[in-house]
């Protein structure tokens, strides 16, 4: 590759060197300067969890995959936009969740209540083994009943706990306050808790 | 003002969940989170919620292939 030959960039000194050695900030910088290499190597590098970050909300393989590519093109024809106030990826997963919640939402926003069933007896997941919390049968019984609670609280979930976003880059790939994503992701995994009650009544786990 | 102590009881227990996830997080402030483990010390529907709460997050960690787990919410 005749690296001599890379344009200018407009906003930073684009670094040279093949993409896969350049980090996200530099390949962002190439990309912005026109460079198709770079914006695909940053693809190459984020789009799986793209890919299941959209899963999760869409729960179809094909929407999820019309997703990523759709959010893949905005985000090359709009690289010139970002600039750099959050992570690439953050702002990557915000453009496909755009992209996902375009093709399911239908009216407004599902908003879960927290259940106020205060004085009802909470169930005793039973006195397992630690392990019991690790193995198989619970983490395929998280997933199921995850796919089970609204979108929106789905999204902060898989977002703060399965993907390991920060608050803030959750947050930012949401669009929404810092507080309004805790009280998302908080009625999430109380959603989730009370999904996996059913799962425990039903005598799964040994 | 008479007291009703299960008006009052279930108040709280409706105040410390609101904050279980800030709490098994680490990120109350030192006098709310001395409030949610002193509910959580003798209410034991709280308890166990906080318990199996702190259970799924880690279980949702370990699907993403994340490693360490929340706090323990045992005060």
């Amino acid at each position: 590759m005749d690296m001599t030959s890379l344009a200018a960039p407009r906003q930073t000194r684009a670094p040279l060197g093949p993409p896969s050695v350049i980090d996200d900030e530099g390949l962002v910088a190439r990309a912005q300067a026109g460079d198709e290499a770079a914006f695909n190597e940053l693809a190459e590098r984020h789009s799986s969890m793209l890919r299941r970050v959209l899963f999760r909300i869409t729960k179809n393989c094909d929407a999820a995959w019309d997703a990523v590519q759709e959010a893949l093109l905005a985000a090359w024809r709009n690289i010139g936009q970002f600039e750099g106030r959050s992570k690439f990826p953050t702002w990557l997963t915000r453009i496909g969740i755009n992209e996902a919640y375009r093709g399911i939402r239908k009216g407004r926003v599902e908003m879960l209540e927290l259940d106020d069933s205060v004085g009802e007896r909470v169930p005793d997941w039973g006195a397992r083994p630690d392990s019991a919390f690790e193995s198989m049968e619970f983490l395929a019984a998280v997933s199921e009943r995850l796919d089970g609670i609204p979108e929106d609280h789905r999204t902060a979930v898989v977002l703060r706990d399965v993907e390991g976003f920060s608050t803030r880059e959750a947050a930012e790939a949401l669009g929404i306050g810092e507080r309004a994503f805790k009280s998302r992701l908080h009625r999430g995994r109380m959603a989730l808790r009370a999904e996996l009650d059913d799962y425990f009544d039903e005598g799964y786990v040994r | 003002m008479s007291l009703n102590p299960i008006k009052s009881h279930r108040a709280r227990c409706r105040e410390t969940r609101e904050l279980m996830s800030d709490y098994l997080e680490g990120e109350l402030e030192p006098d709310r989170r001395e409030g949610v483990e002193r509910h959580l010390r003798w209410c034991p529907n709280c308890g166990r919620m906080a318990q199996n709460l702190s259970r799924i997050v880690d279980g949702l960690r370990l699907l993403g292939g994340n490693g360490p787990p929340s706090r323990d919410p045992s005060p």
